[in-house]
């Protein structure tokens, strides 16, 4: 699979670019600024000063632009939204910063990080402005005192408020550095708990070093989580090749869990993920010509769910703006599903009540059925009259009746808009995301097909 | 001195000019002051005295025509698109409301579409009519129709229905997979539901927390924000509101929004009906 960087990282986090420019900008003026409180012309301890700044910079932020965030993102493909912009909250903060009018951008951003959860559209979109407004906070202390104490505080601040893999690896950077080389970065204290605290943050949104260094810690809980970690570590870790303008990946591969099948037996790594994973590990479908998924099928399952999980925050819409992106069907964002599927490799399938076309991974079935079989994981369609909607399921709950849904366009779910829905609530589900929870009746009412990531059909 | 009318030279031309402009003098002063009413009655029986223009003749035959067919359809109580009276009025002529003078409202539906992919290729028909299936879209418009010069208050948008038996249960297939996911883009417009049990309606002003609120499906115009009234305005542009009906109800349905206003009178306008199906659902 190849992938352009750019493009990943648009994908990933339009703030990443943001925060790489102006920061980038602000080592020069960081020196420059430095430099004029040097006596006795010490050029040396300028240039120390602008290599400190550059160097923490690179830690923070990644060392190079087209760099790929480590870990999952841009690995898995779900059917995500586009880019979306930050909003009105932040455009004049943005022109504000451009202009180095840093006064007025502090104002605003102190305005954006005092306003009550109320007056956003919505709690987590509350959460996710306020974050962006620290992190600017941080990057206008940078860009007009070259604050960059304040700079990393403010960073771990919107990381501990809402934390995006990029940011957590260049926490973790930061943190590592300083311990090994046993020297201290001035100004800063870094004690060892919150390097752990990132490393927990990063291995739950399953970036590959934050989870390599989980595994090499250890003090598990117990077996299984051990080795539900070590499934993780060896699915994920995949190949990279770097080129000029683009970066190759080979994909984390179903194969990668062999060894840990081997390791450990099939049936205890498949009670390893249904304890410790997200989507409830192997199953048997009961469904005519659906697979179910054995282990390895279902660690593919728990990186996409898990993807959607790390996205979610970045896809929230102003709803008013633009809605979701009516711009390909059901039918063409299945064979997207479909190719990506292929090169784990497992196989996607769209349940639906439409008729197949004698295609083997379409299955046609009644609206009844095609409830029964919805798992977490699975991305589902919905639709209320007019209005319709595509999720992530994330978590059902039968015995209550209701089911949570990974899903940064929430608003589909209100009241007051749709009239399929009596009620809705946020799930704080921690790391800043929410799942959205609804009556499981009232979702199975809006289903209209599943797309469903199962065993290759011929491996059976 | 007495005037020697003798000695006049009455072919003198300023003589003629100074008898004729006194009694071109006298004359108007007895129209305007000594006989008014009769000088204004005059200029009117002048001006009707006038023989229409060949336009002008045209308008007022038309103006005839559309004042008969209307004053016949509400006799008849089969009024097609677009038209002022009510379809569930009974054909009943005791009943009627007075005629009243113009203005009068025009209630018609446009842009009418199919807002869900069928997995047929096209619509399906009942008596030649399209059935709509599942949803429907339109737009509603309100405006003024005649030689009216006062504004019209219309203060009830109501959906009627009625169920149409004949129409088959099955005869709408919805294709999921033809849907393209939107979420909440529909702006400023009315959502209206029918069910067994309820018919409910909306409106969304937008996808934003607080900016949707019920509203009666008896009177769109009445919701949780309270009741407003419209007012069309004569030579404004008409009014228009965008709306998307669905059904849950099982069979098909012919509906229509019916309109109230007040033109001097109370009086009623309606859309032409449409037939609209729900979804087969196995």
């Amino acid at each position: 699979m190849r992938v352009h960087s750019s493009g990943v990282i648009m994908k990933n986090l339009p703030a990443t670019f943001l925060f790489l420019f102006f920061s980038t900008a602000a080592c020069g003026q960081i020196a420059e600024k430095q430099g004029e409180h040097t006596a006795d012309g010490e050029i040396a301890r300028s240039e120390e000063a602008f290599k400190l700044s550059e160097y923490l910079s690179s830690l923070l932020l990644g060392p190079e632009e087209q760099e790929i965030p480590k870990g999952v993102s841009g690995v898995f493909s779900v059917p995500v939204p586009k880019p979306l912009p930050w909003g009105a909250d932040f455009e004049d903060i943005f022109s504000d910063i451009e202009l180095r009018h840093f006064d007025e951008a502090a104002k605003k951003i102190e305005a954006v990080i005092k306003r009550t959860d109320d007056a956003f559209d919505g709690l987590p979109l509350a959460v996710r402005q306020r974050s962006m407004a620290i992190r600017l906070r941080g990057i206008v202390a940078l860009l007009s005192a070259g604050d960059y104490v304040r700079a990393l505080h403010d960073a771990e601040t919107a990381a501990d408020t809402l934390p995006d893999p990029r940011l957590l690896e260049g926490l973790i950077n930061v943190y590592r550095v300083n311990g090994e080389n046993g020297k201290a970065i001035p100004g800063l204290s870094l004690p060892q708990e919150r390097y752990w605290h990132w490393v927990d943050s990063g291995r739950r949104l399953w970036n590959l070093s934050a989870v390599d260094e989980w595994v090499k810690r250890g003090g598990f809980s117990d077996q299984d989580e051990k080795i539900y970690w070590e499934s993780v570590q060896a699915f994920l870790s995949y190949k990279r090749t770097v080129e000029p303008g683009n970066i190759s990946l080979d994909p984390p591969r179903a194969e990668n869990l062999d060894p840990i099948v081997e390791k450990y037996g099939e049936a205890i790594a498949a009670r390893a993920i249904a304890r410790y994973g997200l989507t409830g590990g192997a199953f048997a479908s009961t469904l005519d010509g659906l697979p179910g998924r054995d282990v390895r099928t279902a660690m593919v399952t728990e990186g996409l769910l898990t993807t959607a999980y790390q996205l979610s925050p970045f896809q929230i819409e102003d709803a008013a703006a633009t809605g979701e992106m009516p711009v390909e069907t059901i039918a063409d964002t299945f064979a997207e599903w479909r190719q990506a599927a292929a090169e784990y490799p497992a196989m996607a399938f769209l349940v639906s009540t439409a008729p197949t076309g004698g295609d083997r991974q379409k299955i046609q079935t009644t609206r009844a059925a095609m409830i029964a079989e919805v798992r977490p994981g699975d991305a589902v369609f919905l639709r209320c009259g007019p209005l319709s909607h595509v999720a992530v399921v994330y978590v059902i709950d039968k015995i209550r009746g209701r089911i949570e849904l990974i899903d940064g366009f929430y608003q589909f779910f209100r009241p007051t808009h749709n009239e399929c829905v009596s009620q809705y609530s946020f799930v704080d589900q921690g790391l800043g995301r929410f799942s959205t929870r609804v009556e499981f009746d009232e979702f199975g009412a809006m289903l209209q097909a599943l797309f469903t990531i199962r065993d290759k059909a011929d491996a059976h | 001195m007495p005037i020697k009318w003798p000695d006049l030279d009455w072919k003198h031309p300023i003589v003629v000019l100074l008898v004729g402009s006194s009694v071109t003098l006298i004359g108007w002063f007895g129209r305007e002051y000594i006989l008014p009413e009769r000088g204004s009655e005059a200029r009117i029986e002048a001006q009707n005295a006038r023989q229409p223009t060949r336009i002008e003749r045209d308008i007022l035959s038309r103006t005839e025509v559309i004042k008969n067919a209307v004053q016949d359809a509400k006799l008849k109580g089969d009024v097609d698109a677009g038209s002022m009276s009510n379809p569930g009025i009974a054909p009943n002529p005791a009943k009627l409301p007075p005629r009243l003078p113009d203005p009068i409202v025009r209630a018609a539906t446009t842009s009418r579409k199919q807002a869900v992919g069928l997995l047929d290729a096209t619509s399906p028909k009942f008596r030649g009519q399209t059935v709509f299936c599942d949803t429907v879209r339109f737009t509603l418009v309100l405006d003024q129709e005649g030689p009216g010069s006062k504004p019209v208050l219309v203060h009830r948008i109501a959906l009627k229905s009625e169920s149409v038996p004949e129409i088959p249960v099955n005869v709408c297939h919805v294709d999921p997979l033809s849907s393209r996911p939107a979420g909440i883009a529909e702006k400023d417009l009315y959502l209206l539901s029918l069910r067994p049990s309820r018919t409910t309606a909306r409106y969304l002003k937008s996808g934003r927390q607080g900016e949707a609120w019920t509203v009666s499906p008896d009177n769109l115009l009445i919701g949780e924000q309270g009741a407003t009234q419209l007012t069309l305005e004569p030579n404004k542009p008409a009014m228009t509101f965008d709306v998307v009906i669905t059904s849950h109800v099982p069979g098909g349905l012919k509906l229509w929004l019916e309109v109230d206003y007040d033109a001097g009178g109370e009086r009623i306008a309606a859309t032409s009906p449409l037939l609209l199906a729900s979804e087969y659902i196995q």
